[in-house]
């Protein structure tokens, strides 16, 4: 709970704060503040809770894996484990993390002192929790958690092939995390457009939010879809229904692969709800660690749109081995999404060069995600080729392929937010030391695991499969072996950030309010934030980095912005007019 | 530092919150039509040309909407904030933008909605209970509100 501690505020403590603003504390605090602070704070903890319950389901199947024939796990727990752990890091983790970053610096970022609907909020976050219990109660019940993992193929998930209530559980558990996606993804939208400071427009939003704008418009567009299959689901698992069940009755049958089109047309937005939250953290990480506005700031934005457009047209490509999908179509709108998403790497590296580069933990974690998220990205679109996805998929190239990018992107990235905001969350940095040590066992951890299994994929071990034997050969068992290894080491990766985070609670290094001379806005407000954010008028807003230029007055890089984002003349959106503090 | 600031001017034209979603919608309006033409050969998919018509014409209208509605919450919002901040609406004020405030409805709407979704599970002592939770907390929830007179 160190997150949640009442502290005092930055280098001016304010007055005895008025009546209504006086908080409760302790876990009262938690349970009943509206603080879009408080309820950020929550949905970071709540998720990186997740994160260690899914990552421990990870480490007992690489454990189960290790060796040929093993005993460990059977058959029936380890369909549980991965349809937990699937879902637990996709669903519960990574999305939520995103979100509770969001709930946090979003209405700092744009000068506001809350998000526009605080209880509501508060409403996102309860469901979001509730939700996630309810799927993980299913491993109390009789048959056991859902077991047919984490996209649910019907027939496999109808009512005679996955029988129990741990099923149920799933369906009714997605869904009211799916609602409360969609009320945080209004909610969003609605402080992002409506509450930003006066001089804040839409090109000089940073890129975070900009990319949160895109992830909560997709929410939005795909979330009822998957609702709308989950009620179906359940209808023919309870109701008697027929909709994905091809038993022919009276002439008429329903569609098994429906399930897969409506699970994707969700299913794809949903990767890019995941990761473009963490394109806009290592956005603004590599900004402030290069003492350089963001290179082509108006190209990144484009890119984002780009890619939130063709994210919706592209879900097939996981259906290429059903045989009834538009190849051709899919196909290349699918590597089309290679090109917005090469455009960000050059924002990247452009941002880069010719910056005074500083790297701290946070910065190792960052560029820890460029390399790895490349290598995700190299292997999607070899896996949009249906040539080579009829012969790699449901192999082990794909499980390879998508923790490169959700743990090689995602979760590096992940990282390098915790420790650039943390003095923000907190008012203390974590030691620079530790979090480097993370960097180095997670970075060397992860790729020992996942790399080595690119090539167990092409030799032919499916993915799903709880054991394999000694016939396999000794290629299978060393391989399996290296990345069982590797899986320690990223485990143990863990115990440093835990300890980093104790230790910081404990006596770690109080900082200012712009520890790293950040540009951005959040860090204009003591840190960590009090009730209504800002202690002091705001700096004048007109470029992207509103601080650096108020910090660094007559700094050529103040004349560059002004040039490329900060144009009084209109173009730039609605709210130059807005009010705000200054 | 501030003279050599160009000057906030006010905003013309589509407002650009508008025209992020004109663009989904229209590239949501020609990919459904490419997909439709590809697919006659073979027989039309409805779900995907569903989904995507349902896309479009949902980007377009918000685009719509906010172009019609946004320089005018804006507006409010702006005044509203002003009118606070020259001290002549108190900050607690019912119509004022921003009070945080405590409120134990929200975690009773969690546990009440986690209930009832459970008895899709588990059979209908545990929805009993849930819904019966839910309730109460959505009432006390729009009670809250009503005094406040926002949110
Ligand atoms: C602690 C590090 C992790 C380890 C050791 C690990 C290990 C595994 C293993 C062994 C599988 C099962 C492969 C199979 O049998 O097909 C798996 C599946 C999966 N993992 Fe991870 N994983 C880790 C972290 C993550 C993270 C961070 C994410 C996403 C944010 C993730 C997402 C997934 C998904 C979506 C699946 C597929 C589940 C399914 O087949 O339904 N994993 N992981
Ligand atoms: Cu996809």
């Amino acid at each position: 709970m160190t997150l949640l501690d009442e502290r005092s505020a930055g280098e001016t403590p304010p007055a005895e704060p008025p009546p209504h603003r006086r908080q409760p504390t302790g876990i009262l605090r938690w349970a009943t503040s509206s603080d879009h602070k408080v309820v950020g704070a929550a949905y970071m903890v709540t998720s990186i809770g997740f994160y260690l319950i899914g990552g421990l389901m990870g480490e007992a199947m690489r454990a189960q894996l290790a060796v040929p024939d093993n005993k460990l796990i059977d058959n029936g727990a380890y369909n549980q484990l991965f349809t937990l752990h699937g879902t637990i890091m996709l669903l519960f983790f990574l999305g939520s993390f995103a979100f509770g970053v969001a709930n946090f610096i979003i209405p700092l970022q744009i000068g506001a002192r809350d998000m526009a609907f605080q209880r509501l909020n508060q409403v996102s976050y309860w469901l979001y929790l509730s939700g996630g219990l309810v799927v993980l109660s299913g491993a109390f019940t009789e048959n056991g958690a859902a077991n047919f993992g984490w996209f649910a193929y019907t027939p496999l998930s109808d009512g005679i092939r996955s029988p129990g209530v741990g099923g149920d559980l799933w369906i009714a558990g997605v869904s009211l995390v799916g609602v409360s996606g969609i009320l945080s993804a209004v909610n969003f939208i609605t402080t992002m457009i409506t509450m930003r400071a006066k001089g804040m427009t839409m090109f000089r939003l940073p890129i975070f939010c900009w990319n949160m704008l895109i992830v909560s418009v997709l929410i939005l567009l795909t979330f009822p879809v998957l609702t709308a299959a989950g009620v179906m689901l359940y209808a023919d698992r309870q109701f008697g229904g027929h909709i994905f069940d091809a038993t022919v009755i009276n002439g008429v049958s329903g569609v098994p692969v429906l399930w897969q089109q409506l699970f994707w047309f969700f299913g794809h937005p949903e990767v890019y709800i995941l990761i473009l939250p963490y394109f806009g953290i290592v956005t603004e990480v590599i900004s402030a660690f290069s003492r350089k506005p963001v290179f082509a700031y108006k190209g990144f934005v484009f890119a984002t749109i780009t890619i939130g457009a063709l994210s919706v047209a592209v879900w097939a490509h996981h259906m290429y081995a059903t045989g009834v999908v538009l190849l051709p179509f899919f196909s290349a709108l699918t590597m089309l999404i290679a090109v917005p998403t090469g455009v960000k790497f050059f924002n990247w590296c452009g941002t880069m060069i010719g910056g005074r580069l500083s790297f701290t933990a946070s910065m190792h974690f960052a560029i820890g995600f460029l390399l790895c998220f490349v290598i995700g990205g190299v292997t999607g679109v070899m896996l949009a080729s249906p040539s080579l996805d009829l012969q790699l998929t449901d192999t082990y190239f794909v499980v390879a392929h998508f923790h490169y990018v959700l743990f090689g992107g995602g979760v590096f990235a992940l990282f390098a937010g915790i420790y650039y905001w943390y003095p923000k969350f907190t008012g203390k940095k974590l030691h620079e030391g530790w979090g480097k040590l993370q960097f180095w066992l997670q970075f060397v951890g992860f790729n020992m695991t996942f790399f080595v299994q690119h090539l167990l994929g092409m030799q032919g071990m499916p993915r799903r499969t709880a054991s394999y034997t000694a016939a396999d050969g000794d290629l299978f068992r060393y391989l399996n072996l290296v990345s069982s290894i590797g899986a320690l080491i990223l485990g143990a990766s863990t115990l440093p950030f835990l300890w980093n985070v104790y230790r910081t609670w404990r006596r770690g290094e109080v900082v200012g309010r712009n520890p790293w001379d950040a540009g951005t806005l959040e860090w204009w407000a003591p840190s960590p934030p009090p009730i209504g954010n800002f202690d002091r008028a705001l700096p004048p807003i007109r470029s992207e980095r509103p601080v650096w230029d108020a910090e660094h007055p007559g700094h050529e890089a103040l004349a560059e912005q002004r040039h490329g984002t900060g144009r009084a003349d209109g173009v730039v959106g609605a709210s130059a007019s807005k009010g705000g503090g200054s | 530092m501030n003279e050599q600031l160009a000057p906030i001017e006010p905003a013309t034209g589509i407002p650009t919150e508008s025209k992020v979603f004109y663009a989904l919608g229209t590239f949501a309006v020609v990919i459904d039509i490419i997909y439709v033409l590809a697919s006659i050969p073979g027989g039309i998919e409805w779900s995907g040309t569903v989904s995507l018509a349902a896309t479009a014409v949902f980007s377009l209208f918000f685009g719509y909407f906010l172009q019609r509605s946004i320089r005018r919450v804006q507006a409010d919002v702006e005044d509203v904030e002003a009118r606070v901040e020259s001290g002549e609406l108190a900050e607690d004020a019912p119509e004022a933008l921003y009070l945080p405030e405590t409120s134990i409805w929200p975690l009773g709407i969690g546990v009440g909605a986690g209930l009832t979704f459970a008895g899709l599970g588990f059979g209908w002592w545990f929805a009993l209970p849930g819904v019966a939770i839910l309730v109460h907390s959505a009432i006390g929830f729009a009670h809250q509100s009503r005094e406040r007179g926002r949110d």
